[in-house]
């Protein structure tokens, strides 16, 4: 297969053990069996990454892959994909980032980049087109990521760049760190502390080359048409970004609340996307070429946090606000400033400290463990003294630091108030109030993750099939979800904008030919198939089986106490069916293996071969 | 008869009030209220792009759709379609 446009066909590969750098060619069959990005870094890490290596060891490797539309003049084609194994999960890890860094990669000359071996000294490293230095990031220890990212500006003299940097917590190896990307995110599953473990402050790309388009003209026609539709049809994206769904969560009696121990928060109005509107937006943020813009940079104009600026997210919200019972918009920009800077991913971190503070509150943590900070829910000075402890690995921090599964094993008794599939915590939505969110948990490749498992959301409230206690159905519709998923992640362009280009479950329109030459889009959802299984194949090897896909105790034993789902829960028995269900959609086989027959329709068979 | 009717996120601005009792006949329907809601605050049911529920489930989920009759105390929450992202 020849592809006439979106490819560069060749990889960097950077080997910090040995300072050596080579290119390598991309075989183009691998591309038409995976598209990209996603696809191919899974790809990768299969056969790279053997099941014995640990997350933070020497031989783990970061697997940046761009897809076939980073870069393009198309719409919001700014993101690209990271594998590894993860510290947080220890398994496999896939992760979606927008920002610059990406297309510049491809401006470079690159589809992806490929970062192995362990620096002996503090290391960053830039590459300007097609060379690469490695720059000295010793007097950079303990900088913040965004100062980092500056600096890293700086050391490529400014311009049109593409950064991504850790922060302290990446650097102290704390399991919840993330990658800052031009203040986008690789943000779940601690990639950070992969970089950390290598020594590796910060990457800078500059690219000054063209990225091969097939259609520029009907490309230019396709972009026009998308930017008219995505103004109307994302006009509340833009507005109010993804804070525009707090009050509808709560509402509808899903949103965690006091580390879930509830799912209605009862401080809505003070923190909702209205609250973030009126007092607290300075400006929208758009990734590389977006015209949504669904970024709020917040900031605080007075009070104790007065100056604290941070690009708040409705995820993030929901962990640090209510998930911590804080009801001030003020202190939850300054929690989500402070985990942008010590380098913390927001998700993990309010899962973190709202399970310190019910540990608090049951008296089983006390101010001995805390550095002396009262750590009950609702108060802002415990959510920002417990972020810093974290990242400091101090107290009860150095071992929330170690992640849910950390956490487990030290104290197995504490598994009724720990919320993680395979070690990871969820998102902000209670699956007893939305129970195929509960399978998304459950079988999303990388944990308790709301994207990558398929975010059942809109067709749970829609879909006239069932409703969003229903148990039968939800097989098909997550499987849908996910497969969806795995192929817009393998194409480089953002998940919110794929609708204006005919990127659904069916997908439609010719915006495949005219960036790569060749008609996709028939094939994508197969792909996105095969990508997802590929990755099962991966997990499998690392031991996931059955066991490892069920829901954490307080979803499954714990009846919602009040609020608008008061009584609901999701039993293990309840789950059973829609799992036994999913793998029967899956070609799964009643331990989530993967048959031999499906491996073969899938042609995953030859990928592993 | 009072439905208690809320409406969220950027369905606020588009009704000017965050919440409000509607007083209907009894025996009226979603119909009739859908009704109510285009005349007195200008948002129209059905419409793609928004979304009603019927305490807590989608009005496209009932199986009497918008013939469904209503109950003293029904809490309807209205707000745009969730996309996702
Ligand atoms: S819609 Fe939002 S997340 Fe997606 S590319 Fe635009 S600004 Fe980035």
């Amino acid at each position: 297969m020849s592809y006439t446009g979106g490819y560069l066909g060749k990889l960097l590969r950077v080997d910090l053990t040995t300072r050596s750098v080579r290119t390598e060619a991309i075989d183009p069959r691998l591309v038409s069996l995976l598209l990209g990005g996603r696809g191919l870094a899974a790809k990768y890490y299969y056969d790279e990454i053997p099941a014995s290596v640990g997350a933070l060891e020497e031989a783990n490797k970061l697997f940046f892959f761009t897809g076939p539309l980073t870069g393009l003049p198309l719409p919001s084609t700014t993101k690209f994909q990271l594998a590894t194994r993860s510290p947080e999960t220890r398994r496999y890890l896939c992760s979606n980032c927008g920002g610059d860094f990406g297309p510049r990669l491809k401006m470079a000359g690159f589809d992806a980049l490929i970062v192995e071996g362990q620096a002996a000294d503090w290391t960053y490293l830039t590459i300007t087109d097609g060379k690469v230095a490695f720059g000295d990031a010793g007097p950079w220890r303990g900088y913040s990521s965004t100062r980092t990212l500056e600096e890293l500006k700086a050391a490529m003299g400014g311009g049109k760049i593409g950064a991504l940097s850790i922060g302290p917590a990446g650097e102290r190896l704390v399991r919840l760190s993330y990658i800052n990307v031009d203040s986008r995110a690789f943000g779940r599953g601690g990639p950070g502390a992969v970089m950390g473990s290598k020594k590796l402050k910060g990457i800078a790309v500059r690219g000054t080359g063209k990225i091969p388009l097939a259609d520029p003209v009907r490309a230019a026609e396709i972009q026009k048409a998308a930017v008219a539709d995505l103004k109307v049809s994302r006009a509340n994206h833009t507005k109010f970004g993804t804070p525009q769904y707090l009050e509808v969560i709560n509402e509808l009696g899903c949103m965690p609340t006091r580390n879930f121990q509830t799912a209605y928060f009862e401080g809505m109005s003070k923190i909702d996307a209205h609250a973030m509107y009126e007092h607290y937006l300075e400006k929208n943020y758009a990734c590389y070429h977006c015209s949504v813009a669904c970024g709020k940079t917040c900031v605080v104009r007075e009070g104790p946090y007065a100056g604290a600026r941070a690009r708040t997210e409705f995820e993030t919200i929901g962990l640090l606000g209510p998930n911590c019972g804080i009801d001030d918009f003020g202190a939850i920009i300054k929690a989500n400033q402070l985990c942008d800077e010590l380098g913390l991913d927001t998700i993990s971190a309010g899962c973190a400290v709202g399970l310190a503070m019910e540990l608090f509150e049951r008296g089983l943590i006390t101010t001995a463990d805390t550095a002396g900070i009262e750590a009950r829910f609702g108060r802002p000075e415990a959510l920002h003294g417990l972020i810093e402890l974290i990242a400091a690995r101090q107290g009860i921090g150095d071992l929330l630091a170690e992640g849910m599964s950390g956490v487990r094993e030290a104290h197995p008794e504490w598994s009724p108030y720990i919320l993680d599939v395979k070690g990871m915590p969820p998102a902000a939505y209670d699956p007893r109030g939305f129970h195929g969110n509960g399978l998304t948990y459950g079988t999303s490749t990388r944990g308790a993750c709301h994207n990558v498992g398929g975010w059942t959301i809109r067709a749970e409230l829609q879909s006239g099939k069932y409703d969003r206690f229903a148990l039968q159905g939800k097989g098909p519709l997550v499987k849908g979800l996910q497969d969806n998923r795995a192929y817009v992640d393998s194409l480089g362009m953002c998940t919110v904008v794929r609708g204006a280009v005919g990127f659904s479950d069916d997908p439609k329109g010719d915006i495949m030919k005219a960036a790569t030459g060749y008609d996709f889009m028939p094939e994508l959802m197969g792909i996105g198939e095969r990508i997802y299984s590929l990755e099962r194949v991966i997990l499998n090897r690392e031991g996931v089986r059955r066991k490892d896909d069920l829901l954490p105790e307080r979803f499954t034993k714990e009846k919602l106490p009040d609020g608008p789902t008061k009584g609901r829960i999701l039993t293990p028995q309840m789950y059973d069916v829609m799992l036994d269900e999913y793998y029967q959609v899956r070609g799964w086989d009643d331990q989530g293996v993967p048959t031999g027959e499906t491996l073969r329709r899938l042609r995953v068979q030859e990928l592993i071969a | 008869m009072t439905i208690q009717v809320r409406y969220l996120s950027a369905l606020r601005d588009q009704a000017g009030r965050r919440e409000e009792a509607v007083e209907l006949p009894e025996g009226s329907r979603l119909a009739e209220l859908a009704e109510w809601l285009a005349l007195q605050r200008g948002v129209r049911l059905p419409d793609p792009g928004l979304m009603a529920t019927l305490n807590g489930r989608g009005w496209t989920q009932l199986p009497e759709g918008m013939d469904r009759t209503l109950a003293s105390g029904d809490q309807v929450a209205l707000f745009p379609v969730v996309g996702g992202g």
